[in-house]
């Protein structure tokens, strides 16, 4: 699960093992850090995304932030959901329809931000309770609430037909 | 509820997330709106397209690379054996709270495999404490079946078994291993080995004992086919078993987690794959059979991979 975390994250393996490898190395050094009351699994995946925003802030991809604007930050820290309205076109590439469906949705996901990515694994894989994702990421909970309504709401646009519910 | 309110607040229903207050709202709005209610349909398929295909391998070299920067730069010779001892204690620590939690999925045995770094072989696999899932993605059950059934073949199509050669996993209980057994079980723990990691050395033992390769005439053919793929791949770490169990009034058979971030599987007796009793980070698998470990009955080691482990 770490791995997959931060590859979501990263957006490449490479990238990803670095660090799920760097994640468990701090694990392993912070143990004396551990609260035995907090669940293991929330701290091993704050750790890791604490690497990995770490590693943002140190390699400067200042292309990374501006293709994924700070500005979502004001309606994300009101708390306040931010409605996707469909598109009435159809899903703009006709020919995705056809394409394997892991595909698709690998199409779909770059299209998000990281950390939705990631805070959609840790929800759907993971099972993990909005109040445990906000305290992963360190987010506000109307945030990690309006970031899950909009990443999938993304993702339902995206993945066209493949989600389309024709009333059966 | 205001018809963009309910839109707002969809996912959040979906997630069990509402409020009671606002959950009967958007509920009484789903009654009466077409729109948000196929809205709701689109959005559990966007979760189940996800929850199916997400999840990727862990490459094979992770264990390495987690573990060897370790020993070589941070720890000098001397202190290993020191530092091995501390992160059994630490990661003893570590563990004990979700073995706590999940306390009613485990098996005495397996507590006190835990406490002694392998020294209890459980009466049959139990489930992962925590760690990383395991490297495939969330099967769509029902429709893999399906599919496989049209064609007329067997339900069983080896959804993960055949890759678990292929794909590594952190392996932490082998980095472990070459710490001492009490790192052993605790590194496991923390990577989401089974019980079988706790208590390997004696776990082995134990299933060696009650290990004849079965090749029953009554056992389903893909278990045969199942077997005999194994024997001619790569093996496992921990090696590879079988299991039979009665479950909720049928014969099912489960097969234990390999390192890491992998599930469990269950099938049922014509190979179509049930759920996942444990693994993964949660140690609880998929979550769609908690109860495997309080209703299953009449445990027989159908067959394990006679070459040990890998």
């Amino acid at each position: 699960m770490v791995y997959n975390l931060a590859l979501r994250l990263s957006g490449n393996a490479a990238d990803a093992q670095d660090i799920a490898q760097d994640a468990f190395l701090r694990a392993i050094r912070g143990l004396a850090d551990f609260r035995e009351g907090s669940a293991a699994a929330t701290w091993l995946y704050r750790i890791t995304v604490n690497v990995w925003k770490n590693r943002v802030r140190s390699e400067k991809r200042r292309s990374f932030w501006k293709t994924f604007s700070l500005d979502r930050d004001k309606d994300e820290e009101s708390g306040t959901p931010v409605l996707q309205i469909a598109s009435p076109e159809p899903p703009a590439d006709a020919a995705l329809e056809k394409a394997d469906e892991k595909e698709i949705l690998e199409k779909a996901l770059a299209a998000l931000h990281p950390e939705d990515r990631a805070i959609l694994v840790m929800r759907e894989i993971d099972g993990r309770s909005y109040e445990e994702i906000a305290v992963i990421t360190e987010l506000q909970l109307g945030t990690v609430k309006s970031r899950i309504s909009r990443a999938r709401e993304e993702l339902r646009q995206k993945l066209g037909a493949l989600v389309q519910d024709n009333g059966t | 509820m205001e018809h963009n309110t309910c839109r707002e607040n969809l996912s959040a229903y979906l997630d069990g997330e509402l409020p009671a207050d606002e959950k009967l709202s958007l509920e009484s709005h789903l009654a009466a709106c077409a729109d948000c209610s196929r809205e709701l349909a689109e959005l559990k398929k966007v979760s189940a397209v996800f929850k199916k295909n997400v999840m990727e391998p862990v490459p094979y070299s992770l264990k390495d690379a987690v573990f060897a920067p370790r020993e070589r730069t941070v720890f000098s010779r001397w202190a290993r054996p020191v530092a091995a001892f501390a992160a059994a204690g630490a990661l003893l620590i570590l563990a004990l709270p979700t073995l706590r939690e999940q306390k009613q999925a485990y098996s005495p045995a397996v507590f006190q495999a835990v406490a002694t770094g392998g020294a209890a072989a459980s009466a049959g696999p139990g489930p992962a404490a925590f760690g990383a899932r395991r490297n495939i993605s969330v099967p769509d059950h029902a429709g893999a079946a399906d599919a496989a059934e049209a064609a007329g073949s067997p339900k069983y199509a080896a959804p993960s078994f055949s890759k678990k050669g292929a794909f590594a996993q952190a392996k932490f209980s082998a980095a472990a291993r070459s710490a001492t057994g009490a790192v052993r079980g605790s590194a496991s723990s923390l990577a989401g080995g089974s019980d079988d990691f706790f208590g390997e050395a004696a776990g082995q033992g134990a299933l060696a004992a009650a290990a004849k390769p079965a090749h029953s005439p009554a056992q389903p053919k893909w278990v045969n086919d199942l077997i005999r793929r194994h024997q001619q791949g790569p093996r496992g770490n921990p090696p590879y078993t079988i299991w039979q169990y009665s479950y909720k009034g049928a014969e099912v058979y489960y097969l234990p987690p390999q390192c890491c971030d992998q599930y469990s599987e269950l099938y049922d007796a014509k190979g179509g794959l049930l759920c996942a009793p444990d693994g993964g980070m949660g140690g609880r698998g998929d979550g769609k059979c908690l109860d495997f470990y309080e209703l299953r009955k009449n445990g027989r080691l159908v067959w394990q991979d006679a070459r040990g482990a890998r």
